[in-house]
């Protein structure tokens, strides 16, 4: 006698699935809904592309799950005939029936499925299709202990759960789909990791205004050098800061990095670069960039700097005997006029010196007792002095944070460039 | 090898550290492995005691916060590069269960998380590091996009508990299991029951198979209804002027004359100190409020006692702090009752 699918109401089968943004997450908690309150077994099964995806849960909680190739399916199977026609399909298990049953494979196609399913018998198998935007990507299938048939309001209360999963789980289908278009784009327009350059110990850090997109309109990148195969072993760095914020500013960004990349290929010059980046972006009528570019090179007497700015604020040097020196360097903004021209500064770096180079977020920082300000991250590299480039950068980061706390912040970029330890 | 050598191994590496040698540091690490032991073996026996002593070596004021600061950094870039060497040589297999390890956001004490990340690769998980001072918006982000099946949560600094149980719902809301584990957790693990974690990991050994026991989707995590619950919050997001109020109170209490710029005027004395110390002193508060244990404000103020002393504060400044932050806290009843008034010296 099987009475607990017949004696079910759909309000009995509670799901939330609003914060289950992942869709493996999601199947897991419809099947932890079903299997154990409402069903001795379950499986959904979701069409991915060419392959069909199954995640089955049984009475003791244990997940498995398989994939196999959509054409490996018979359209005549019990699911393939839900997943082709949207129809409900009910197959009886007798007893005695083992795992190389082809009425239940008809239903449950993965073999290491069946065999966990033999100790129920005789069996009640109902496949359900989930069906949204048109078209039907998935089925839920369960089975009761029982063999006496599924009655009609136990079929109607899994058919309208299916209903209501279905559309809850495209919804987060459709998300992952462009989660997937988005986390693409988003590698190409993050930060770049920093390269090793012989002779030179580079740290980074960077924190965007709008962490919910993740990205933003600050910059900093690194190239060249010996592998590069740039013949002389120059390198380019550079650090910016696009108008704007969030994932519009990201975009020109990527634009301005790479225009800069290919002008520093011409010529490394920093002021050839600065207005090579300038012709492009005033070209672009509403596109305004400040940066700050260095060409270096290292020897046995430390890092070789030469350096061009464009509206940008100036680098602080940490020197060896701790003291903290701002380089005057200054130019017009990017993309503003035609004709500007960059001058060039040369700083010279002995070994376990350091330049860091930043946007104007650092000392535009809100905080409990107004910016954090030029004064503040000089008081900061003061009190670290002369250490590791990490740490260095890391003792910013860290009074930046907690000067901070959870106030709105614009865009933070920090790169530091410090002459590597005599070896 | 024995205790006694790794001892000696430790006061060898603190001295590179002392000296801000990365490469000696490296080094030193070097020939460790070449003797045969594994990363496991050098967190356990090297990195991890070493850190120990930095942080007692501050509290002395025998180091420097940028000795601290740069040490610390050492420590962590030996362990990254540790890391990413074993990465290179055994790839996770490609079923390994995957996991989140990542700081409460605003925590920088980012070592004790990666020696865990260390600990669960080894122990066959597919791991994703978040690092220090990981965004609550970023955390959940990645278990959207990879679908982890635990989420690990260090905090090291109690005054973080209300951010750490902000991270625990927002984790749980996407039906996600989190562990919770650092220094600002009681070993009993009453903290973490009550701010709704899955599981409290006691330390990194022993995580692995307590991964292996957790349910694979969990419901949201249920309301804080303790007294207090609502205080948490009120402290923690003014703990920025209450630690003015305090430091204050603190100084007319002691007589010292309180100039407009304190970092300034007193700029490597005690003073400096408390002004650094004291929004953690209030947020630890918070943090025995959120959690429903009076214990921390106990241990942060005799904490901050010490530092204080060390770095010649007058002798009673420990019960003068405790008068201050009550007065200061005034009007938040469960808030008060965590700083019973001084008994007469």
């Amino acid at each position: 006698m099987n009475d607990r699918t017949g004696c079910l109401t759909p309000g009995e089968l509670h799901l939330d699935l609003s914060g289950a943004l992942h869709i493996e997450r999601a199947v897991d908690l419809v099947l932890e809904a079903l299997v154990g309150p409402v069903v001795d077994w379950g499986q959904l099964t979701l069409v991915d592309r060419h392959q069909l995806v199954f995640s089955s849960r049984d009475l003791l909680g244990h997940f498995t799950s398989a994939r196999l190739p959509a054409a490996a399916l018979p359209r005549s199977s019990s699911l393939g005939r839900t997943l082709s026609t949207g129809v409900t399909e009910l197959v009886l298990v007798p007893d005695g029936d083992d795992s190389d049953s082809e009425t239940l494979a008809s239903a449950v196609p993965v073999e290491e499925f069946r065999s966990s399913l033999t100790s129920i018998r005789p069996m009640d198998v109902v496949t359900i299709a989930l069906s949204a935007r048109g078209a039907t990507y998935g089925a839920l299938t369960v089975a009761v202990r029982g063999g006496d048939g599924f009655d009609p309001e136990g079929i109607a209360a899994l058919e309208e759960f299916s209903l209501r999963v279905a559309g809850a789980l495209d919804t987060t289908r459709a998300l992952a789909e462009s989660r997937h278009v988005a986390a693409v784009l988003s590698r190409e327009l993050s930060p770049p990791a920093l390269p090793s350059l012989p002779g030179v110990e580079l740290a980074s850090y960077y924190s965007v205004a709008f962490e919910a997109e993740a990205l933003g309109g600050d910059f900093y990148d690194v190239h060249g050098g010996p592998a590069d195969q740039e013949p002389d072993g120059h390198w380019t760095a550079v650090v910016g800061d696009v108008c704007g914020k969030g994932v519009e500013a990201a975009v020109l960004t990527g634009k301005v990095r790479q225009t800069i990349r290919t002008a520093a290929l011409i010529d490394r010059h920093p002021g050839q670069v600065l207005g090579l980046a300038n012709r492009v972006l005033v070209a672009d009528e509403e596109t305004f960039v400040t940066a700050i570019c260095a060409r270096g090179h290292s020897d046995e007497t430390g890092v070789h700097l030469e350096i061009a700015a464009a509206g940008h604020p100036e680098p602080l040097v940490v020197r060896l005997d701790g003291s903290v020196e701002q380089v005057a360097v200054a130019g017009t903004v990017l993309g503003l006029l035609p004709d500007a021209v960059y001058a060039a500064v040369r700083i010279d770096l002995a070994p376990g010196e350091t330049c860091l180079f930043f946007t104007d977020g650092v000392a535009e920082a809100p905080g409990h007792r107004g910016r954090f300000g030029d004064d503040r991250m000089r008081e900061v590299l003061l009190d670290t002095g002369p250490c590791d480039v990490r740490a260095q950068v890391e003792s910013v980061a860290m009074a930046l944070s907690a000067h901070l706390g959870d106030r709105p912040h614009d865009d933070i970029a920090i790169l530091a460039v410090q002459a590597g330890p005599l070896q | 090898m024995s205790e006694d050598l790794w001892h000696a191994h430790v006061e060898d590496y603190l001295a590179a550290l002392r000296r801000g040698d990365r490469f000696g540091a490296m080094a030193h690490v070097r020939e460790l492995q070449n003797r045969g032991n594994d990363v496991l073996d050098i967190i356990h026996h090297l990195l991890a005691p070493a850190q120990l002593r930095v942080g007692e070596l501050w509290v002395a004021d025998a180091w420097s916060v940028a000795q601290e600061h740069a040490a610390t950094a050492i420590s962590e870039a030996v362990l990254t590069m540790l890391a990413v060497e074993r990465e290179r040589e055994t790839r996770p297999s490609k079923d390994a269960p995957s996991v989140v390890v990542s700081c409460v956001e605003q925590e920088w004490h980012a070592l004790p998380a990666l020696m865990l990340t260390e600990h669960l690769r080894t122990d066959g998980f597919a791991v994703s590091y978040l690092g220090a001072n990981a965004s609550a918006q970023g955390l959940v982000r990645h278990i959207h996009d990879t679908g982890p099946s635990a989420v690990l949560l260090s905090c090291s600094l109690a005054g973080f508990l209300p951010l750490a149980r902000r991270q625990i719902e927002a984790v749980r809301e996407s039906g996600t299991p989190v562990v919770v584990g650092g220094s600002a957790f009681d070993p009993e693990g009453h903290r973490a029951r009550v701010l709704g974690a899955t599981a409290f990991a006691r330390s990194a050994d022993g995580v692995g198979d307590l991964l292996r026991t957790l349910p694979s989707a969990v419901p949201p995590a249920a309301p804080l209804t303790h007294p207090g619950a609502e205080e948490a919050y009120v402290v923690f997001s003014d703990r920025e002027s209450l630690a003015d109020d305090v430091e204050r109170l603190t100084l007319q209490a002691l007589a010292i004359q309180t100039p407009d710029t304190p970092r300034v005027t007193h700029a490597h004395g005690w003073v400096r100190v408390l002004d650094d110390q004291l929004p953690h002193l209030v947020g630890s508060v918070a943090g025995a409020l959120v959690s429903d244990d009076p214990t921390i404000v106990t241990d942060a103020v005799s904490w901050a006692e010490v530092v204080l002393r060390h770095r010649g504060a007058p002798a009673n400044t420990g019960p003068t702090l405790r008068t201050s932050m009550r007065e200061a806290l005034q009007g938040l009843p469960v808030a008060t009752r965590l700083l019973p008034a001084a008994e007469p010296v």
